[in-house]
């Protein structure tokens, strides 16, 4: 009995979340009779086997549900959004109620009227108007004599009856109980479901009605009863689908089992073992030179390998399977949010570890929260950006070399750089000078800091500022990453790396004064070999720092022994030296070692608690000769050392770097009513018009001119800058400086166009007052560059924010 | 821990006589390869490789404080092997005596004036020569946490 109520449980959960999806995309596509089959026949199994297992408040609720189902399925009732939350909702009772019997072995005391009480409301939507619709209905059916219809109308007979008689349902157990096994009853469910329909049908040409505890056990002896003569075709349609889809998932139970996880990790530990036993078995075949000894171990090589290959593979899970929750929880989040987002999924075939896959979920989920709550705007924003109303978030997995890639993409209002920078100054977490050093790719990266979240607001979604910061490190503590691309006004996307596996990872060894350590050849670029007699002059050092020139770059360069506590003077010129070229966050450095030796496939195993806190090492594994080595967390131990502490110095650089390839920056030199010179970045500038003064129209919020079919607002530098107000003249042409970001354009009106000129990035100097983005020299004389962001967020700001957000 | 529940892994470690509950030692192991582990707390010796599971190696004399003894000394020290709801760890001392079975009724409250590190034990059997004190591997691990790694920060 114990058996069969946990495998009612399992099934049972595992067809609810089938069930969740399968009612998402109902409410998109109502016309889905596939779906809506699968739903009822999981409601309708699961209503089946509680009353063989005496769950009676499980079977009363479920048995609502069904009869929704039903007038879903036939057709009498469209599914929208009102049947769509009941019916989750339903999902989430039973769910609950599920978890109860898991927990007590009994059902729990809540018996979820509410729920039913909902899908009973929506049953009894139209009120009278239905209920005699219905009789007329029932009548009709007696007319036509159409099978589903008239089973219809019975069954809701028979649900007045079951109410009626819910006390007496022990009797109804009582014949149930010897109905077959659960696995039986669910191979034959969907012929149960054929059956009852038949022995309704049967039951149908008689015009006097059976009390239903009878019903079951004519359901049962019905089994042989002959089928309805001519079926409606869409009643046999479902049949049809309901057997081929029955006969699939008899098919997978055939070839299929299912296996204890633990059991697994069990199998993958041993596995693990095996792995370690083999590589001693191979270092000691190489010394011993047996042709036996060499040909036995090389087929323990092969076999080990293989099943290590087998057992990886059992444990790989599709990402799908994490994903399956996901539209459900857009669905609801983006419905109390009032936002409409869609949500795609692609690749959700890609398999991945399944320990693996639990790390991930949290953050997974999390970013999909995010994009939800903070990444899509609300309808109105929407509207106003001229984007479609209906946001979408797509999820794409994928294989790319030797990782898992997931990307999250929404097409939302993406992150503000300037935001997120203002936000940590004001934490405090850096200052003013290393925030404008700091390109726009790493003030994307603030968002893993530790209390930090631009939300505006604090919902019960997100915005607490914790969560993005637990994503990266969990992503850090499975040797994992993530990234960031976003784009004001265009959305986000976020890419988690994964590693395939966890437990076995190839990795190099290498040696300092004595101790052998793993490098996870996943952080690995290259290697780099320096002759002794060369390291004086190959090794050079900046400030105290030492470098290598790699192709051109300067390579920051750490000495494993040095960070390890040992000897401080790393390249003593008696020993050739190795670089291990690793790759950190956002650039490469190097680590010195003294020796390499092979590349091997290690255990990766946990250190003690003892051991956690030490930021220089992601496990320890057993060598072939049995010596414990630890394995390098070459991240940590970028971080500590502080060699990516100094990426904002090397930022500055490449920033430089940059400004030196763009040196010239095209831009639009215009005098203003002001008679002030200013300069405009050409890039941003979508046309120079001019207008006739006369076409200029006052609105409430200011001046605007008809433009292409749209309302082009006027702005005057003197407005940005409070020096005044602007007048349009009486008549004559007027200049006008057509800036466009994002889609939105706005009008610049100046006094004169005066000419275009190529100013070099480097002589620019950030802007010291509000308006201005930058101050250059050209041609001998001071020019300010006007930020065209204030120009736009004036103008929004005037127009009451419909603008922009 | 229960009255009836008596038996203790004894050890020496320095003029120490210490116990530890029976029913947490998993095994007694002779000097094993130890790898060391930059930067790890102090009272850390390494970690050995205990048929394929990796176990960290606690130097008790550090931990509690008594004297070190001479690199030869600790060449020759005895792991014995606990499990704790933490992980199973290896305390090393310097010798092993017996499994001993004491009546309950030998117990007594450490004393206050105790001058070492009493975090970690938990009581003292009167034995009918010597007085034997409990260590408490769980408490061992619960400082663990706190236990400060020897790492420079740059």
């Amino acid at each position: 009995m114990d058996d069969i109520l946990e495998e009612f449980l399992i099934e049972s959960y595992e067809n609810l979340d089938q069930v969740d999806e399968d009612l998402i995309e109902l409410e998109k596509n109502p016309d889905d009779q596939a779906r809506l089959n699968n739903i009822f026949r999981t409601i309708h199994t699961i209503k089946g086997t509680t009353g063989f297992l005496g769950l009676s408040k499980l079977e009363s609720l479920t048995h609502v549900g069904e009869s929704l189902l039903d007038e879903l399925r036939d057709g009498r009732r469209a599914s929208s959004r009102e049947t769509t939350d009941v019916l989750l909702a339903l999902a989430d009772a039973v769910r609950s109620m599920l978890s109860d019997i898991e927990a007590t072995g009994e059902e729990g005391s809540n018996d979820h009227d509410d729920v039913r009480d909902r899908i009973r409301a929506v049953l009894d939507g139209e009120g009278e108007d239905d209920t005699a619709r219905e009789e007329e209905e029932q009548h009709r059916v007696f007319e036509d004599d159409t099978p589903t219809q008239l089973v219809h109308g019975l069954e809701e007979q028979l649900a007045e009856e079951d109410k009626r008689d819910e006390d007496e349902d022990v009797e109804d157990e009582d014949i149930t109980t010897s109905a077959p096994s659960i696995d039986e009853l669910d191979l034959q469910d969907d012929d149960d479901e054929q059956d009852e329909e038949s022995d309704d049908d049967a039951e149908s040409s008689e015009p006097s009605w059976e009390p239903p505890q009878v019903d079951h056990s004519i359901a049962a002896s019905a089994r042989s009863a002959a089928k309805p003569p001519s079926p409606p075709v869409p009643a046999a349609e479902q049949k049809k689908e309901s057997k081929t889809s029955n006969r699939s998932s008899q098919r997978l139970s055939e070839t299929s089992v299912r296996v204890d996880v633990e059991l697994l990790d069990k199998l993958m530990n041993l596995v693990g073992e095996l792995v370690l036993a083999r590589n001693r078995i191979l270092q000691f075949s190489s010394y011993m030179d047996h042709p036996e000894l060499v040909g036995a171990s090389q087929a323990l090589n092969l076999l080990t390998s293989e099943l290590q290959e087998g057992v990886m593979k059992a444990r790989m899970q599709p990402v799908g399977n994490i994903l399956k929750k996901v539209p459900r929880m857009v669905r609801d989040l983006s419905n109390s949010l009032g936002k409409k987002i869609e949500i795609e999924m692609e690749g959700t075939q890609t398999e991945l570890d399944r320990t693996l896959m639990e790390v991930v979920r949290d953050p997974l989920t999390h970013i999909i929260r995010n994009a939800v709550d903070h990444g899509i705007e609300a309808p109105e924003v929407r509207e106003a950006m001229h984007k479609s109303l209906t946001g979408m978030i797509r999820i794409r997995a994928y294989h790319e070399g030797g990782q898992v890639n997931i990307e999250i993409s929404d097409d939302g209002a993406g992150l503000d750089v300037r935001r997120l920078k203002a936000k940590a100054l004001d934490n405090g977490l850096y200052n003013a000078e290393q925030l404008q050093r700091m390109s726009d790719r790493e003030a994307l990266e603030l968002i893993f800091h530790p209390g930090l979240s631009t939300a505006r607001a604090v919902t019960n979604v997100s915005g607490r500022g914790v969560g993005m910061d637990v994503v990266k490190t969990h992503m850090e503590k499975i040797g994992g990453m993530i990234e960031i691309q976003s784009s004001r006004g265009r959305g986000t996307t976020f890419r988690l790396k994964i590693p395939l596996t966890l437990a076995i990872i190839p990795a190099l060894i290498v040696a300092t004064s004595g101790d052998l350590f793993a490098i996870p050849q996943m952080s690995l670029v290259e290697l780099v070999r320096v002759e002794r007699d060369r390291i004086e002059q190959e090794i050079e050092t900046v400030y105290g720092a030492p470098v290598y020139r790699l192709r051109g770059e300067l390579l920051p360069l750490i000495s494993l022994d040095e960070v390890l506590g040992g000897d401080p003077a790393p390249h003593n010129n008696e020993h050739d030296i190795y670089i291990v070229v690793v790759q950190g966050d956002h650039q490469q450095f190097g680590l010195v070692v003294r020796d390499v030796y092979d590349t091997e496939e290690i255990v990766v195993k946990p250190l003690g608690k003892y051991l956690k806190s030490i930021p220089y090492f992601a496990g320890a594994t057993i060598m072939g000769d049995g010596r414990v080595a630890l394995i390098l967390d070459t991240m940590g131990l970028a971080q500590e050392v502080g060699v990516l502490d100094e990426k904002h110095h090397h930022a500055g650089i490449e920033e430089h770097h940059e400004q030196a390839r763009e040196e010239r920056e095209e831009t639009l030199l215009l005098r203003s009513f002001e008679g002030t010179q200013y300069a405009c970045a050409l890039s941003q500038v979508a046309r120079l018009e001019e207008f006739p003064a006369a076409n200029i129209e006052e609105i409430g919020s200011g001046y605007v001119i008809q433009y292409r079919d749209e309302v082009l607002p006027l702005v005057c530098t003197c407005e940005v800058f409070r020096t005044g107000t602007w007048r349009p003249p009486e008549e004559g042409l007027l200049h006008v400086v057509v800036l466009s970001r994002e889609g939105q354009t706005i009008g610049l009106v100046v006094e004169q166009i005066l000419d275009i000129v190529e100013v070099s990035s480097r002589s620019m100097r950030e802007g010291k007052r509000a308006g201005i983005r930058a101050v250059s020299i050209t041609t001998g004389t001071v020019i300010e560059h006007l930020d065209v962001d204030a120009l736009f967020d004036l103008t929004a700001k005037r127009l009451g924010g419909t603008l922009h957000a | 821990m229960l009255e009836h529940n008596n038996q203790f892994c004894t050890f020496h470690l320095g003029d120490l006589f210490l116990g530890i509950d029976v029913i947490q030692v998993q095994e007694i192991l002779r000097p094993q390869a130890m790898t060391n582990v930059p930067h790890a707390p102090s009272e850390v010796r390494g970690l050995i490789n205990l048929r394929g599971q990796i176990v960290t190696a606690i130097d008790l004399r550090k931990l509690l404080h008594v004297t070190p003894c001479d690199e030869a000394a600790k060449e020759e020290q005895m792991n014995i092997v606990v499990r704790t709801s933490e992980g199973t760890v290896s305390f090393l001392v310097d010798a092993i005596g017996d499994v001993l079975d004491i009546p309950g009724s030998l117990r007594a409250p450490l004393p206050n004036t105790i001058t070492y590190d009493s975090t970690y034990f938990s009581s003292v059997f009167k034995l009918e020569d010597r007085l034997l004190i409990v260590l408490e591997p769980e408490r061992v691990m619960g400082r663990a946490a706190l236990a400060p790694s020897t790492r420079r920060l740059p």
